[in-house]
């Protein structure tokens, strides 16, 4: 309730135009929003997307009278269309996937057929249920209960997580219908005493996994051997149960499900649910200093840009990319809530790390419609419920293209008009998408990278299945791990070097008095990770992996977490332990690190000619390499050393040794950035073993682009770091996720060479996605620089003049036209 | 920023690498060359491991029958002569074994028989037998103890591969002891391999099937689990629900839980039953063995099958010594061994639990006899004192609300 000093205050403090817009539907915003003078022209992309009307289809003939008329009763008489065809697909048996955007009833699509078994075997088909996050399984644990309980039968549906009391455990084991879990779940309480989940096991139907898109990299790889070990365990109690997904809207989804459940699946893709007309608009914030690229920051826009699009006749969300933003914004705007014609309660934050009830209770607020504006991170990406909402404003681009349309997915579901505005930050990716917005619109491109075959990911794996029951000999060929390469020799080492297992004839036993899958992580690193430990309060502030530690928690460093800073005390590298202390600075720190690659073994190799030089003769050519007319590609084991005679670039995915050192840090001055001094770091150096997307130019072609003079080393290093910051629009990945090393004269080629390799130990398939898609990489990397509108490089392209060098843009942006000049004439050599 | 790198290696012709290959890049990959980690923690809440962990070493203990000679030898000089004994390793299979053939394959089995006479500690054997089933089933908070017969009883405890439970840890040994015709059978069924557990398992079920109920030493928390859980991977199945089952931990905590610094099988068997056991073995010695026996090492596998054998006794005189607890004599009409000032003070609580008043007070007024305990019994008067006071005030109620 607002107090009436406030509302004869407001008109007073803000201008009368502002006022106004708050009161305007969707539409008459947007319009406004166009004629701004100021907004206007940095809305620099607009695109409607006419309403859809919905397709419908009647209930399967198959289906049980009481399930139609229970969803009759909830005013659902047809189902749409991609609904009605998921369903027959489960009820004939198949493995499916549905693709269709957030809200458009994919819960429907497996509680349908898990109803209907139930129903057909009195109760006897159990099924489990996978969610991402613990809010998903037990919104969706409320629903079920709903629907069963009005079936009026014996049956439960039960949560099981980290929150489940011991008490009731039992019960939910031995009376569970249907059990609602999530991967760690399963991967360290589930699985590995299974002889007490037997009845689950025993009469396991149907395992629905919701949001495959989320399960990439380490954890999708982990996640993928976890579904292996399901399938093993259900196989032991003679069940085969049959997996119904869920995804965004993903590249090449019928092989990512293929990667992750080892089978085929029908994908459901055609959505027949109606939506609202949508309005997008791309917002680049005004360029501040065009010699340092520097634009206006984007929450700072964003907080500007609400006044005009915020109001009591809609709901609004904003999402930001890093916690520490939603607080800030979500203060912004709570400051400026009356001038958007609010109350401060009327706008909340909502993160992960808020307690359970505070997040229930924002989320039935906001269904409700109590709440005007929810400012979140990815938090609410994801399927939770609460209701549809107008307006979306996404401060920076998310990092992948599902992400875009899961954020976006959540205004505009009632048919309703609905805006969506994307605010452009300053990096390279962001700026791209700002000139390049139909990137967004078109087809997926960004693949997942997941590789349930990577050697650590699998040796760890089959310890966890090893506990669970003996390996056969017969498992290498057949059943859920079968053809995973390299197997019968993991399980070897597991048994003669490791000793933790004992091989028995065609049998490896489990044989060490330890529970594997305490100390085995999905996410990766697990037990390598460093701790970081508050001295004074003793308590754990941060963890860091393996490999960031060396530049962050080495003596000396400042290490930050939301605005507060800490100075490490003592790193003791051996037990991944640093030791922090909360300290006040004026100064923060960054690491100088030496990186070098050595490459192991190349497998991959595809090749541009020099035009006028002969051709030759053509390798095994994989399909994925066919883009380029003149390249060459060979899947060959053992590609010699290449020469260089006649060829204009060549790539490879291959093998490489890592070495990182981190040499010495500087301190460098908040705001100035004047740096304060510079200390040495005494700390080992890391390796890894894994993968990498390797790309060099042959000599003469460097010569002819003008790379061989001084200067332009730094252009060099510049090309590296654009491939690396755009490289997350083919590959579902951040930038950090991928190592850099850029070498004007390899020693291995001995030419300028750029690796970009994957930073998980053995890799996680990165590098084979970059390898495919590298022409559009060369593509995307030009398309930034020449877009760009600063002078000589800026941290939105090559980076600032200090590192990427006088010449740096220039040089860059030559060599990149050079590699991105696709077909025939072009190759020809420009300098 | 780069080495030469003449040492590329070319990729191997075909997928299979030599095994040596594979060996050294999982090594490498794995970091398996690292500084040893943390040892795995068991995947159960910290108290409940601690407590399991506390009663396995109980359940290592020094597995030397207690008898004069030993108890000398460690009040003199050889105070590890228990261990010493134990660190004597053999090879090959254990002796005295005998095939056993059921439905699920074959396993080992060793059978004993001890005369009703035999004394394990200061106790017989056969004191169990005159056992009062109604006494045990009070103390035990357990009714459906009252009409069983001692002589149908079936004393367990297992050897296991560790702790942690789950379907990776094996059980390789079950100890099984019953009353036979004048006589203490002992039958120590044992996996060869893991691929014998299946039938020893089976036969097991098939024992507890053949008897009237279970006595175990916390074996309600961890035997009985362990077994079920693998009888289930082997679908075999539990013969546990609806058996009733004397978990002796329980009520000898109950009882004497304050009056010693822990509640282990070799402190209780020591102070109540004058069972004498030497040196304590660390708690990892009963899954060694296993695993030394199966990988041909030298092992102590002889050590665990005379520790599981004398467990077992130790059950059957715990047993009879609990029998006798309200009666606070043995059946020659001495007075019986332990802290008698806890075990008042436990009775009184399980009186009070019952809420028979009069009973508790009585037990406290014995209790306080007893001044080693003082800050239990203080603790248990403000308890029993504060239950009267709110019954007094119930009745008063009671009485005075029809008049208002």
């Amino acid at each position: 309730m607002r107090a009436d000093s406030d509302s004869d205050a407001a008109p007073r403090r803000t201008p009368n135009s502002v006022r106004a817009a708050a009161r305007l539907s969707v539409a008459e915003l947007v319009e406004r929003l166009r004629a701004d003078p100021e907004f206007g022209p940095r809305c620099v992309h607009w695109r409607s997307v006419p309403s859809r009307p919905e397709q419908t289809a009647p209930f399967p003939a198959c289906l049980r009278p009481e399930l139609a008329e229970l969803y009759a009763r909830r005013g659902v008489t047809r189902l749409w269309s991609h609904q009605a065809e998921a369903v027959e697909h489960a009820l004939a048996g198949r493995d499916v996937l549905v693709t269709t955007p957030t809200a458009s009833g994919k819960t429907l699509c497996f509680v349908l057929p898990v109803l209907q078994r139930l129903l057909e075997t009195d109760g006897k088909a159990r099924a489990l249920f996978l969610y991402p996050t613990k809010a998903l399984s037990q919104d969706q644990s409320t629903n079920l209960n709903g629907l069963i309980g009005e079936l009026a039968r014996d049956w439960h549906s039960f949560t099981y997580d980290g929150d489940t009391p011991p008490s009731v455990r039992r019960t939910l084991r031995e009376q569970g219908h249907v059990v609602l879990t999530n991967p760690w779940m399963l991967h360290a309480g589930i699985l590995p005493n299974h002889a007490k989940w037997a009845e689950l096991f025993r009469d396991l139907e149907t395992v629905v996994i919701d949001e495959v898109h989320t399960l990439s990299g380490v954890f999708g790889s982990s996640v993928a051997n976890v579904l292996r070990r399901l399938q093993r365990i259900a196989a032991h109690y003679g069940a085969r149960p049959r997996f119904l997904l869920s995804s965004a809207t993903i590249a090449d989804a019928q092989n990512h499900a293929r990667s992750l459940i080892g089978r085929e699946v029908e994908v459901v893709q055609r959505d027949g649910s109606p939506s609202g007309g949508r309005t997008f608009a791309v917002y680049n914030p005004p360029m501040l200093d065009a010699v340092a690229g520097l634009r206006a920051n984007a929450l700072e826009e964003a907080r500007r840009l609400a006044l005009r699009i915020v109001g009591p006749a809609h709901q609004s969300i904003f999402f930001c990319n890093r916690r520490t933003s939603v607080e800030v914004l979500t203060r912004y705007l709570k400051e400026s809530a009356h001038e958007m014609g609010l109350e401060r309660d009327e706008i909340r934050g909502y993160r992960g790390g808020y307690l359970p009830n505070l997040r229930r209770e924002i989320e039935s607020d906001l269904r409700a419609g109590k709440v005007k504006v929810v400012v979140t991170t990815n938090a609410l990406e994801l399927g939770i419920d609460i209701g549809s909402l107008d307006v979306a404003v996404l401060v920076g681009y998310p990092g992948s293209q599902a992400s875009f349309w899961q954020r976006a997915g959540r205004v505009g579901r009632r048919a309703r008009e609905s805006l969506v505005v994307q605010v452009a930050r300053s990096d390279p990716i962001d700026q791209y998408l700002a000139t390049h917005p139909d990137w967004l619109f078109s087809a997926p491109r960004e693949r997942l990278g997941l590789d349930p075959n990577n050697l650590v990911i699998l040796s760890e794996q089959a310890k966890c299945a090893a506990f669970e029951l003996p390996f056969s000999t017969a498992e290498l060929e057949q059943g859920p791990f079968a053809g995973a390469p390299h197997l019968g020799g993991i399980l070897d080492y597991l048994a003669e070097e490791s000793k933790l297992l004992h091989r028995r004839g065609e049998r490896w036993y489990w044989m060490a008095d330890a529970y594997p899958a305490e100390d085995v992580s999905l996410a990766g690193g697990g037990p390598d990770n460093v701790l970081i430990l508050d001295v004074d309060t003793k308590k754990a502030i941060g963890e860091i992996d393996r490999e960031g530690s060396l530049t962050t928690v080495h003596e000396g460093a400042i290490y930050q977490v939301e605005g507060e800073t800490w100075i490490v005390e003592r790193f003791d590298f051996e037990n991944r332990r640093a030791y922090v202390k909360q300290v006040e600075t004026d100064y923060f720190t960054e690491a100088e690190v030496d990186t070098e690659v050595r490459v192991l073994r190349l497998e991959r190799e595809a090749r541009r000619l020099r035009s006028g030089a002969p051709a030759p003769a053509a390798l095994a050519a994989p399909a994925a390499l066919a883009a380029s007319a003149t390249a060459e590609a060979s899947r060959s084991a053992d590609v010699a050393r290449p020469s260089a005679e006649a060829d204009d670039y060549s790539v490879w995915s291959g093998e490489v040794h890592v070495t990182t050192v981190a040499t010495s840090y500087k301190k460098v001055r908040y705001y100035t950035r004047e740096s304060v001094g510079i200390e040495k770091i005494h700390l080992p150096a890391e390796e890894i073993d894994t993968q990498a997307f390797v790309f060099a130019l042959s000599l003469e072609s460097a010569g002819a682009l003008g790379l061989e003079s001084g200067d332009r080393g730094s252009a060099w290093a510049g090309v590296g770091k654009l491939l690396r910051h755009v490289a997350p629009l083919f590959l579902r990945c951040q930038p950090q996720d991928l190592g850099l090393a850029t070498q004007v004269r390899s020693p291995h080629f001995s030419r300028p060479a750029i690796f970009l390799y994957d930073r998980v130990q053995g890799g996680v398939g990165l590098a084979d996605v970059l390898f495919e898609s590298h022409r559009e990489l060369f593509q995307a990397a030009l398309d930034v620089v020449e877009r760009c509108e600063c002078e000589r490089g800026c941290p939105g392209c090559v980076g600032p003049i200090a590192e990427a060098g006088l010449l740096g843009k220039g040089t860059a942006r030559t060599i990149l036209a050079h590699l991105a000049g696709g077909s025939g004439a072009s190759e020809r050599v420009v300098s | 920023m780069t080495r030469p790198s003449d040492d590329v290696r070319p990729a191997s012709a075909s997928g299979d690498a030599a095994k040596g290959e594979l060996f050294a890049k999982l090594k490498r990959l794995r970091r398996d060359v690292d500084p040893p980690r943390e040892p795995a923690r068991p995947a159960l809440p910290a108290w409940f491991a601690r407590r399991l962990a506390r009663e396995h070493e109980s359940a290592q203990a020094n597995p030397t029958r207690g008898d004069p000679r030993t108890d000398a030898a460690r009040r003199g000089s050889g105070a590890d002569s228990g261990a010493a004994a134990l660190a004597a390793k053999t090879s090959g299979a254990p002796r005295d074994l005998e095939p056993c053939v059921n439905a699920f394959g074959t396993h080992a089995v060793r059978v004993r028989r001890l005369p009703d006479a035999t004394r394990h500690g200061e106790w017989r054997l056969a004191d169990l037998l005159s056992a009062d089933m109604a006494e045990l089933a009070w103390l035990a908070l357990d009714d459906t103890l009252v009409s069983l017969a001692p002589s149908r009883a079936l004393f367990l405890d297992i050897e296991t591969t560790g702790l942690s439970g789950g379907a990776g840890t094996h059980v390789y040994m079950v100890g099984l002891a019953r009353f036979d015709g004048g006589a203490l059978e002992v039958w120590q069924g044992f996996a060869r391999g893991p691929e014998e557990e299946p039938a020893l398992l089976a036969s097991t079920a098939e024992r507890i099937l053949a008897s009237s109920f279970l006595v175990t030493f916390f074996g309600k928390s961890f035997d009985r689990h362990r077994l079920a859980d693998k009888m289930r991977v082997h679908g075999i199945a539990p013969p546990f629900d609806a058996r009733p089952h004397l978990d002796l931990y329980h009520p000898l905590r109950r009882l004497y839980g304050k009056a010693y610094p822990d509640g282990r099988l070799a402190t209780l068997e020591r102070e109540l039953c004058g069972v004498a056991r030497d040196a304590d073995l660390p708690g990892s010695f009963a899954p060694a063995a296993w695993f030394d026996f199966l990988a041909d090492r030298p092992h102590r596998l002889e050590a665990v099958f005379r520790h599981n054998f004398d467990d077992v006794q130790s059950l059957v005189v715990l047993c009879a010594h609990l029998a006798r607890t309200r009666s606070g004599s043995t059946h020659d009409g001495a007075v019986l061994s332990g802290a008698i000032g806890a075990r008042c003070a436990g009775l009184a609580r399980l009186a009070a639990r019952r809420r028979d008043w009069d009973d508790a007070l009585r037990w406290l007024a014995a209790a306080s006899g007893d001044l080693r305990l003082p800050d239990d019994l203080e603790e248990l008067a403000v308890e029993l004192r504060a239950r009267l006071a709110k019954r007094a005030a119930t009745q008063r109620r009671r009485t005075t609300r029809p008049l208002s």
